[in-house]
């Protein structure tokens, strides 16, 4: 009884996680997409009279500027908001383009195994040994700075991710009784690897794409702190950091309140992909 | 009467680490229409390969190296993978072992059900899904509406074991392999399930090769038994020769430790009847 106790309750904590991770997320989603209508100020309007204006529950605090401004005046919530948008955006494109790259090479390699696998296997372990800040950093510098340029980076190097997990889940899978069943029936190899093995999979899946966007947004802030994401007028997070770094003994703020916007992120998608994992799992597994 | 198929002289041999072993030696094997050939043997004894070995679903590590499997009038040890898999998926049905796994988790039983009739029988979805409620219906599910909307978990064994059974029967197949179908049920279960396949094998004629390491299940619903042990047939025989002058010295082992099991089950049924009282 005590077993089915503490499933129960990793099940339900697990629901928590979903459900504080999700709003997280949501709230960011929402944030993003609507950032024109809510944010109070244009992000790059300068008011150079009332800069390092300090958030409003400090001292010298103005409270048309809610969390305070830069080093020029602009509106730093205005500017995390807008940041946001480009968080997002990449986090969501990158990490499905990611998902969608590894998880055909994951369940090809080990579907069908042989020589096929033996070659994607192995180039996912070179793929894995090279520094993948660094190799985001040139990939940019080749490629050119830009929105696109994260993505493409952000793709490129965390496709092994997915094709790692999907890839060991299609060797369990493969050697299922189902399988077998399946074959006996007359299915071709396409279709069980589509019909009955990729649903076998998704649930991974889902929880290892909310995984990898919490990670491309670290990737973004990244790039954009050393100031090869997109250009550099419009606001993101990395860049706010990178800006806030100069001025952090005058006015903290500037660069702890975009850190803290990627912690929360992080934490939500994390928490959304681990509460979806152990909600997903039971009901695939019992 | 036509002989369903027709094994001859049959080496099967495995690959180990370098090293090659011979598990099945000169099988020789017929099955009729409308027959139930029972397959006897101890774990081990290659009894599931050679069920395997019919349905082309060997593990790759192994190959037969000598004989031939005779299916109607196709020689399937001769044929290539694609054109022995379409004639085999066709013809040639399976009830497998463990009901608990061989249904894909994440899919509805009426889908899983689906697949079958529409690749085979060329059905639309609609009369495919229809198809499906009557043959859960033929096989005693009750409100199989429901059932066939339903994911495996939410059955349970003897349920399982019964919606596989409706799929090998569902193409009306020439043959079906049952390996073990029973072992994985729970006793009470397991009367039922053979009378169930007993019933629809009766109705359909179609050959059933049946395999397991039970005298008794043998004894209930076989026609023809061969004995297998150590990957060779020992013993063939007709299921009442085989009770009354078994042949084969194993095969006497065999009834030998099968009786003494039952009378074991008799003193067991005592208890049975005769429970201790219930405790509030």
């Amino acid at each position: 009884m005590s077993d089915r106790h503490r499933a129960d309750r990793k099940f339900r904590g697990g629901r928590l996680r979903v459900l504080i991770g999700g709003s997280i997320v949501l709230l960011l989603i929402l944030s993003a997409a609507f950032a024109p209508w809510i944010a109070p100020h244009d992000p790059l309007e300068q008011d150079l009279i009332s800069g390092l204006l300090p958030p409003f529950w400090a001292d010298g605090h103005n409270s048309v500027f809610l969390l305070g401004t830069d080093s020029l005046g602009r509106d730093l919530l205005s500017r995390l908001i807008y940041g946001a948008r480009v968080a997002v955006l990449v986090a969501i494109i990158a990490a499905v383009l990611a998902a969608l790259l590894g998880t055909v090479l994951g369940l090809l390699a080990g579907y069908f195994g042989g020589a096929l696998d033996t070659i994607i296997a192995r180039m996912v372990d070179v793929w894995m040994a090279f520094p993948p800040v660094l190799l985001s950093i040139v990939l940019v510098a080749v490629i050119g700075t830009g929105l696109h340029a994260v993505i493409i980076a952000i793709v490129v190097i965390d496709w092994t991710r997915f094709c790692r997990v999907i890839r060991a889940e299609t060797l369990v899978q493969r050697e299922q009784e189902y399988i077998t069943s399946a074959v006996t029936i007359g299915l071709g190899r396409w279709k069980i690897l589509w019909q009955e093995i990729l649903p076998n999979v998704f649930p991974l899946l889902i929880t290892l794409l909310t995984l990898e966007m919490g990670i491309a947004i670290i990737v973004e802030a990244i790039l954009s702190f050393v100031g090869l994401s997109v250009s550099s007028d419009q606001a993101t997070w990395g860049g706010l950091i990178q800006e806030g770094r100069q001025y952090v003994h005058q006015a903290w703020w500037v660069m702890t309140l975009p850190v803290g916007c990627i912690i929360v992120a992080v934490l939500g998608f994390n928490a959304l992909g681990d509460g979806l994992r152990s909600q997903l799992d039971p009901i695939m597994k019992r | 009467m036509k002989s369903v198929l027709t094994i001859r002289g049959l080496n099967l041999e495995i690959r180990q680490n370098g090293r090659q072993s011979t598990v099945l030696r000169k099988i020789n094997l017929d099955i009729r229409r409308g027959q139930v050939h029972g397959l006897v043997g101890e774990s081990g004894a290659g009894k599931s390969l050679l069920g395997k070995a019919v349905l082309g679903i060997l593990p790759s590590s192994s190959s037969i190296s000598r004989g031939s499997i005779h299916f109607g009038s196709d020689e399937l040890t001769g044929l290539d993978r694609n054109r022995r898999r379409l004639l085999a998926s066709r013809y040639i049905a399976m009830i497998p072992q463990d009901p608990m796994t061989s249904l894909n988790p994440v899919r509805r039983v009426g889908r899983q059900m689906c697949d079958v009739l529409r690749l085979h029988k060329g059905l639309r979805r609609k009369s495919a899904q229809e198809q499906a409620v009557q043959l859960l219906n033929n096989v005693q599910i009750r409100d199989p509406l429901r059932v066939i909307r339903q994911y495996p978990f939410e059955l349970s064994g003897g349920m399982r074991q019964r919606v596989l059974i409706a799929m090998a029967f569902s193409c009306e197949p020439d043959l079906i392999i049952a390996d073990e179908p029973t072992t994985a049920l729970d006793v009470t279960v397991q009367r039922q399930i053979l009378r169930l396949i007993k019933q629809l094998q009766t109705e359909s004629g179609t050959a059933l090769l049946f395999i397991t390491h039970d005298l008794g299940v043998v004894a209930k619903i076989c026609d023809f038994v061969s004995v297998i042990t150590e990957g060779r047939i020992v013993e063939q025989q007709a299921i009442e020769k085989l009770f009354k002058e078994p042949q084969h010295s194993y095969t006497r082992t065999l009834l030998a430790t099968t009786s003494e099991y039952y009378q074991y089950d008799y003193r067991m049924s005592d208890a049975a009847r005769f429970p201790p009282p219930e405790t509030a």
